[in-house]
This record gives structure tokens, sequence and C-alpha cells, in this order.
């Protein structure tokens, strides 16, 4: 079945980018969007936008009912999840499908099959894809947890077998630590996810986060289109993504390609999906698979020239994967940094406010992935990522030169974000040399502080302030009668809507 | 005139002279720089004895955000250098430094705490912001709940003056 028109259930940066695709291939975009959000970047380059209700994400973006209503009043053939919010819901999924709707996406057993860490290491067990030695503790006691360590080895991670994002993690390095460390780990779990049972495994003191990027057909087709190295993270968060990863040879991407394909193709997986590894050295272990795009998707087009969102348009109406996996070639390497309305000198808080001054870097082989631009107001509603700069160049050293040079281009004003804590990693002799792993930003900038200029730079730099001092208050969005912004009336909201 | 700037934990005291709406004198670590200003469009340009920088610059509110060779630099004037140390001193508020939930509270008026004890827990963003106690000392009000919705800069706890 062809899709003729589309709507897009998400907001921000993945939203947009959706749309730019599927208005290229002639599908009629739909919108929706929250009362924060009635002037958002991606209301504006939609063809129609629909307003889905008040800006806590529960009452919008969250809303399953609201979001199919607005899909059916608009005639929309087909959803589009996008990444966070209701993406990697399988109730979702399948209420799309029961509204006689197309879901962009994987079908709603696949997706909860691979969303459940236990039942997922299981499969890939069976299909011989390695795991990091564990065992699942259903009502962990210390001596039980002793024991199992005691078989694992020491350093041990003890994780809620329910939960993700960091949350209710511990890593236990002698037996002592136990009994204070798995009650803390049951305590984080039950709060954050409402069991206690908790996992217990193998931890790796400096992997490597490997990722590969699959695609499966209704045809019984499957392929990977690489990998994607996301070793660059805090607190568990991507921030810097780059294909294809220095770490890899041709030998071992082959094999962990085709573990990723056994994975998703023994859950009876379709569409994009993404399957994480662990790297140690040049062994690897499976971690989980995310059913959906993922944020850092446009490395891979970068490098392979493929526009996965065209691809799973595809795939989605039906038709045959447009490559087989002989036919897809890899040339060069493109490197991704996040933009986030956040304050690195301060532990990462999220930053709300106007952007005031927005200028896009612009250069051969650059690209800006962006949900917002001039005079827009962050929501706190939602997660804080403002765009992404994704550059490519003929290889890692050439890609990494260019993004230094796109970030200091990239000019926000108004609200805090990591662009100059991002051109100092690029610039670190250890991530030059490719040495890194995902406790990179821990071991070298757990420290960090912003350098100001010296000399004469350091007095224009003054004299700057000096003049925006005199300047009268900045000239707010123009026309806006009605403001957002928190401050001024903070009633009830929450928080969701998660990156990859 | 002596400007005080702060920058993250920095401050910069820096003399600004204007012998004409044009021309500046920056005096600043020691150093006087003399500097031609003029602006076109959005963009403040200095020229100095080196070479021009080409700025960009915005206030909202007392918050100055400066664009200059590739970096944003975040600076708040201190007017009163009086008020300002005793601001430094003044540290008998936690206050939440954003937006956010209360998720947690550890403690209860007329508990002692220590210098640096996670008294709160405030969630934002989909992330857990520890609030500590800027000192040792003893808590003399506590004003949310949990569950509380706050603003930013809102006093959560206060403790006895010292």
């Amino acid at each position: 079945m062809k899709i003729r028109s589309l709507l897009i259930a998400n907001r921000g940066e993945i939203a947009v980018r959706v749309m730019r695709t599927a208005r290229a291939l002639g599908i009629r975009t739909i919108a929706v969007y929250s009362d924060a959000d009635r002037d958002a970047l991606h209301v504006e380059t939609a063809d129609e936008a629909v307003h889905i209700g008040a800006s806590p994400a529960s009452e919008s973006y969250l809303n399953i009912e609201k979001i199919i209503a607005a899909a059916r009043e608009h005639g929309a053939d087909a959803i589009h999840p996008g990444y966070g919010f209701l993406s990697e819901n399988p109730r979702f999924s399948n209420a799309v499908r029961l509204a006689g709707l197309i879901f962009v996406g994987p079908p709603h057993d696949a997706m909860g099959l691979l969303g459940d860490k236990i039942a997922s290491r299981e499969l890939a067990i069976k299909h011989k894809v390695p795991v990091t030695p564990g065992a699942l503790l259903p009502n962990p006691s210390p001596d039980a947890a002793i024991a199992e360590a005691k078989k694992i080895g020491y350093p041990v991670l003890i994780k809620a077998a329910a939960g993700g994002g960091g949350k209710g993690m511990r890593v236990v390095r002698s037996e002592a630590e136990i009994p204070d460390s798995l009650s803390a780990a049951r305590r984080e779990a039950m709060s954050a996810f409402g069991d206690d049972a908790v996992y217990l495994e193998k931890y790796i003191d400096n992997p490597r986060h490997i990722e590969f990027q699959v695609f499966c057909d209704d045809h019984g087709n499957a392929v990977h289109l690489g990998e994607r190295e996301c070793s660059i993270q805090r607190r568990h968060q991507k921030i810097i993504e780059e294909s294809p990863s220095i770490a890899l040879t041709p030998e071992l991407r082959a094999e962990m390609g085709a573990a990723a394909l056994r994975i998703v193709q023994g859950a009876g997986y379709r569409n994009a999906g993404t399957v994480e590894f662990l790297l140690d050295g040049d062994k690897f272990y499976f971690l989980e698979v995310n059913a959906r795009l993922q944020v850092e998707h446009p490395v891979t087009e970068m490098v392979t020239g493929e526009d996965l969102v065209a691809w799973q348009l595809m795939v989605a109406a039906g038709e045959p994967l447009p490559k087989k996996q002989d036919e897809i070639r890899w040339r060069g390497h493109a490197i991704e940094c996040r933009v986030y309305a956040e304050d690195p000198s301060s532990g990462f808080l999220p930053s709300t406010g106007t952007i005031y001054r927005l200028t896009e870097p612009h250069a051969p082989g650059l690209r800006i992935d962006s949900g917002v631009r001039d005079g827009f107001e962050v929501p706190l509603f939602y997660d804080p990522i403002l765009s992404k700069v994704i550059c490519w160049a003929d290889n890692r050293e050439a890609a990494r030169v260019r993004m230094l040079d796109a970030l200091r281009q990239y000019v926000i004003l108004g609200v805090r974000t990591p662009l100059n804590y991002m051109q100092d990693i690029l610039a670190h002799p250890e991530f030059i040399g490719g040495n890194i792993s995902t406790h990179f930003l821990a071991q070298h900038f757990s420290e960090w502080k912003d350098k100001l200029p010296t000399g004469e730079a350091l007095a224009a730099l003054l004299a700057a302030a000096a003049e925006a001092k005199a300047m009268a208050t900045l000239d707010s969005p123009v026309g806006k009668i009605e403001s957002h912004t928190p401050w001024k009336s903070l009633g009830s909201w929450r928080v969701a809507g998660a990156g990859a | 005139m002596i400007r005080i700037f702060r920058t993250g934990e920095q401050k910069i005291e820096a003399e600004i002279r204007h012998l004409d709406p044009a021309k500046m004198h920056v005096e600043v670590e020691g150093e006087v720089n003399a500097l031609h200003f003029e602006r076109m469009g959005r963009l403040l340009i200095f020229d100095g004895e080196r070479r021009r920088y080409f700025t960009r610059a915005v206030r909202d509110k007392d918050r100055i955000h400066v664009w200059i060779d590739g970096r944003v630099h975040e600076l708040v004037e201190i007017e009163d250098v009086n008020a300002a140390d005793n601001a430094d001193r003044n540290r008998d508020d936690i206050r939440a430094p954003m937006p956010g939930t209360v998720i947690k509270l550890n403690i209860s008026p007329g508990d002692e705490v220590a210098a640096d004890q996670v008294v709160a827990v405030l969630e934002a963003m989909k992330m857990e912001h520890n609030l500590r106690a800027p000192r040792a000392g003893r808590v003399a009000a506590v004003n949310v709940k949990t569950g509380q919705t706050v603003a930013a800069e809102a006093v959560l706890v206060h403790l006895e003056p010292q």
C-alpha cells in the first residue's frame, strides 16, 4: 500500500528531518503539536498541523488516542513515531495498526520482545551472539548476589532488570561492597520502575559502544548498514557519534553485522533497528536492540549515501529493501555532535530560555538537522535536544577538523549549549588518536571548565559585553502576546520523551 | 570606571574608557587595549592593534551572552561590589538551580546538616539533580513538599543564619 500522507508523532529536529524526506517523496506531511510548540519549526515545516493538547508530553505527544484521532481526521495513511515518546511503545504501534493505519516501524510483538532486556538477551544466546556473563536475580538477597558475582568474576555491574538510562546501576569491585550496592540498586530500581528485580553482569572496564544499523523488510530480506561508534557519552547519554569505528577490522565488522542480523531476524523484526554492542578489544557483547530510528542515524546516511527515512517508508509500504548487502558501499568518515540546551559546566543541567540569535554553519560535507530557529523559546517539557551537526570527509581526521570548524561557526545565543565543550573534546589528543571508551568523558572531562580568551581578545569580549549591557532588552519573538515560559505560570508538568 | 564581570566561577575586573563613541581603552589584566568599535547589523566589530574581532552579543535580563572567536561566553556584570561580596557570604538559602519537581527531601526543620550534604533531589528534563547544603548548619525552614513543582531560583531550604 502506497503512503500518500504521513503523520509525524513527534517534535523537534527528528520531526523536521522525517518531514523533509517525506516531502521530497511527494508525501503530504501532518504535524502534531502541543501548546508549547505552536510556533515550532516542525509545525511550520509540515503541510498541515494538528494541535493535540497541553504542553506536558502526557497530554500531547504521549497521548495515543489524540494522535490516532488526528491521523484519522486528517486522512493520514501512516504514522512515523520518530525516536523517544511513543516510538518504542508496542501498545501505540498496535493501536495504529488497529486503526487501519501503517506504523512506520516494527510490528508490536517484535518491539515488545526486544524491549524486554531479559528476553532479548535470551534471544541473543539462542542465536549464538555473545552476551556478557550475567544472571537475573528476581528476589535479590546479598548471599545470592555474592554467589553469582563469584561465578561471574569481579568487577560486576548490578542493574535494574526492568530499567535503562543508568538508573539503579552500581559497579561493584569486591564482595564487601555487595550488600550496600545491592540495596541501593534495589531501592533505585523500585522507585524508577516499580520492580526491584536486579540483574548482575560482568562489568567491562573500558568498553567502546558499537552499534549496527539494520533493516528488514516483509520479504525476508535483511541487511546491515555498518556500525556507529557512540563511546563519547555523559551519564549514559551519547553526545558525539561517528561511523565507521576505527576499532573494527573488516572481519570483525562482518562478524558483528551478521550477529546483529541473527538477533533481529530471530525476533521477526521489520524496518529500521539498531543492535547495540559493547566492544572490549576484539571481543563484543550484545547489549540491546533499539526498535526505532536512532538520533545518530545521519552518520550512517553520510557514509552510505542512503536516506534511512526513505528506506523506512518503503519498507512500511511493503516494498522490498532497495539494496542487497553486497550493494551497500561505505565511503569516508562521518561525525555527529548533538547540541542540547544544557550546561556542561554545571553537571549538564538543562537550560531553557529563548534563542535570541541563531546562525548555522555552512560548509561542504556539512549537514544540520535542527528543530529550532531564531526567536524560539526552548520548552522545559521535553528532551532538550536542539539540533545535530553532522559532517562528512574522506577520513576521520578531516571529518574531525571540519566538525571543529562547524562548531566554531555555530552561534546560539540565549540558551546554554555544549558547543564550547564539544570543541574541547574534538581537540583532545586522546580523541584525535581514537583512544576512546564509554568512560572517555568521565576520565578526561569531569573537571571541565570553560576557558576565557586572553589579551586583546579578552578586552574585545568585555567591550562587547559592555555594549550588550547598554542595549535595550532583547528583540523578543515578534508578535508573541502570550508566553509559554514556565517562569510566568508554573502549573503541573512532567518531562518525557527520551532520546536515544 | 572599574567594571566587574563574572563568568562561571571567575571574576574579571576591567576599566572601559570611552574616548569617543567609536574609540575605547579597555584595561584588563594590567594591560591597556585600544579598540575601535563599530556596529554592523547584529555584529559588534572591534578593531584592535593585533586584529579585528567580530562578535555577537545579546542581553537577557542580567545575563550577557557573547560569541567571539568561535565560542560563546556568558557573563553577568556585578553592579554593586559590596552586595556581591555579601551574596558570596550569604549562603543561608538552598535554591532550585532550574525549574523542576522536588522528588526527595532528606531533611526537616531543626535538622543539623553537614556541608555538601544532599538535602533535596530535583528532577527536570529526565534528569535528577542533587541539591547540597552550601555549609554546615541547622535547617530553619523547608519551604516545599515532595512532589511540588518549583520555579528556578525558588528558595527550597533556609538555614539558620550563622
